[in-house]
């Protein structure tokens, strides 16, 4: 049988055939690694730790403005884009992407993987 | 010798001459890491070791060993360690290496290759992978019996499905039962080891968090390790000085985001997560206090009136329950109250360790570092 992390896993390696992704995690919300698909000089776990971080500040923020939940993070950074959304109240999915990468196709990819994350963790 | 395991190797002593370990791992936790890790120990302590391995290329345990920041070839070459090959025969393939059973179907020339080398502990990679090449557990358990005679013996396992007899009977034939398993919590998948049989010592039943870290190796594990406390404690700091590397999200040097460290202490690792300390950020401590181990609560000796928001801090941080040690810190300034009077005036649970500090000088953090582990041994 295959554990949750083999299958998050699975997920993740979907997203390495789509044109232009670099990496990939499942993060719980609170910071720690559920599961990666990283290149081998990432620091995985601070990854994670930031990446939760910049979520749980764009929400708090979001909740400040009084307009309603994020739908995801969008970071531009010179040699990538970085997106991180929710995948359930446990999780969040992080994508890092060349910045010459298809956005919006980047989005959809991104939300059929994010359905099939929250079944596998199951909140 | 000894596995170069924290902890365990605390609770079940030197492991004696002679004798055969076990260690087993359930399926999707690769045995060899822990073998690998706990050989590189024994290398370390100059005893020579031979790595018998059937389920893949030589190649692969280097391989393995270097990913998790081991050097074997220095051992290799001073004839400390020898790696035999018995997986080319098995698969019908040429070898290059230096030590080769060309024909493991049968185990007397697994044992002429042995006998033709020296060692004081012989790693088998792996004795499941044995027992579904010979189909039966009886002539594996009889080669563990005769190389236990000349040398010390460890088993690698991955514990599939099999027979519950198969498992009972290969159980019994060895001194130790070493099981390393997956264990679901909130979140993240972690895992431990669990002594199950220790056949020269008596033991309590324990628990050993594991990680094999890329690099690193086989280290105690703990995922979250917070730090936490009033504006301008010295947060930062202390993070900075138990960690090995760090990263900070500061503006003005003040904590904005997140501090994240990784310690590596006396073979504890740990990741380190220090809090923002003002109030404006109290949304986010709760996700970055969610999951954490153990708590270090930093406070400035010196501002006992920062005290309240420092208890308000444990409480929003869901701290209580955990294991937590005070850093009295900033010492150094001439009004700080002693540890003694910051444990008073904190007014914490007896057992609470409060240890006086000056982080920015790395004072007190070892004796800081000694009550937290000890409290993570617990």
């Amino acid at each position: 049988m295959e554990t949750k992390s083999e299958k998050l896993l699975s997920e993740l390696k979907k997203l390495a055939n789509v044109g232009n992704i670099e990496g990939s995690a499942v993060v719980a919300r609170n910071g720690l690694m559920i599961a990666s698909d990283l290149p081998r000089d990432v620091d995985e776990r601070r990854l994670g730790a930031m990446s939760a971080t910049m979520m749980g500040a764009v929400e708090t923020a979001a909740i400040t403005l009084n307009k309603g939940t994020i739908k995801r993070v969008t970071a531009e950074i010179e040699k990538a884009i970085l997106v991180a959304m929710g995948a359930g109240k446990k999780a969040i999915l992080v994508v890092s992407a060349s910045p010459n990468a298809n956005l919006g196709m980047l989005m959809v990819e991104m939300e059929e993987r994010v359905k099939n994350i929250r079944e596998i963790i199951g909140v | 010798m000894r596995t170069g395991i924290r902890i365990l190797d605390d609770k079940i002593g030197e492991i004696p001459d002679n004798v055969a370990v076990l260690l087993s791992t359930s399926p999707g936790i690769d045995p060899a890491s822990f073998g690998i890790n706990i050989m590189d120990t024994a290398l370390k302590n100059n005893s020579k070791c031979v790595y018998i391995v059937n389920n893949k290329p030589a190649s692969a345990v280097r391989r393995e060993a270097s990913t998790m920041g081991l050097d074997l070839s220095r051992y290799e070459s001073n004839n400390l360690l020898y790696i035999i090959d018995a997986f080319s025969g098995y698969m019908g393939i040429h070898s290059d290496e230096k030590h080769v059973v060309e024909n493991p179907f049968e185990t007397k020339n697994i044992l002429d290759e042995v006998k033709k080398v020296q060692g004081d502990i012989i790693f088998i990679d792996s004795a499941s992978s044995y027992i579904d090449m010979k189909e039966e557990v009886e002539e594996l358990l009889r080669m563990i019996e005769t190389l236990k005679k000349k040398m010390t013996v460890v088993a690698l396992f991955s514990a599939w499905e099999y027979e519950k007899e198969i498992v009972k009977s290969i159980k019994n034939n060895f001194d130790a039962v070493l099981n390393i398993k997956p264990v679901e919590e909130v979140t993240i998948v972690r895992q431990f080891l669990f002594p199950e049989k220790i056949g020269w010592k008596k033991i309590k039943p324990f628990a050993v968090p594991v990680k094999v870290l890329k690099p690193g190796g086989v280290k105690v594990y703990f995922p979250k390790i917070l730090v936490t406390g009033p504006y301008n404690a010295g947060k930062s700091s202390i993070v900075k000085s138990l960690s090995n590397k760090v990263v900070s999200v500061d503006r003005m040097g003040t904590t904005v985001a997140l501090d994240h460290g990784y310690m590596d202490y006396k073979g504890f690792a740990a990741d380190i997560y220090g809090t923002p300390g003002q109030e404006d950020f109290d949304p986010i401590l709760q996700y970055l206090a969610d999951e954490a181990v153990a708590v270090i609560l930093v406070v400035d000796s010196a501002k006992p009136e920062t005290f309240i928001r420092a208890k308000d801090m444990l409480s929003k941080t869901k701290a209580y329950g955990l294991p937590i040690v005070v850093a009295a810190n900033k010492q150094d300034m001439g009004n700080a109250l002693s540890a003694e009077d910051v444990k008073r005036k904190l007014g914490l649970p007896g057992d609470v360790p409060v240890c006086p500090t000056v982080a920015t000088e790395k004072k007190g953090v070892e004796l800081l570092l000694d009550e937290l582990t000890e409290r993570l041994m617990r």
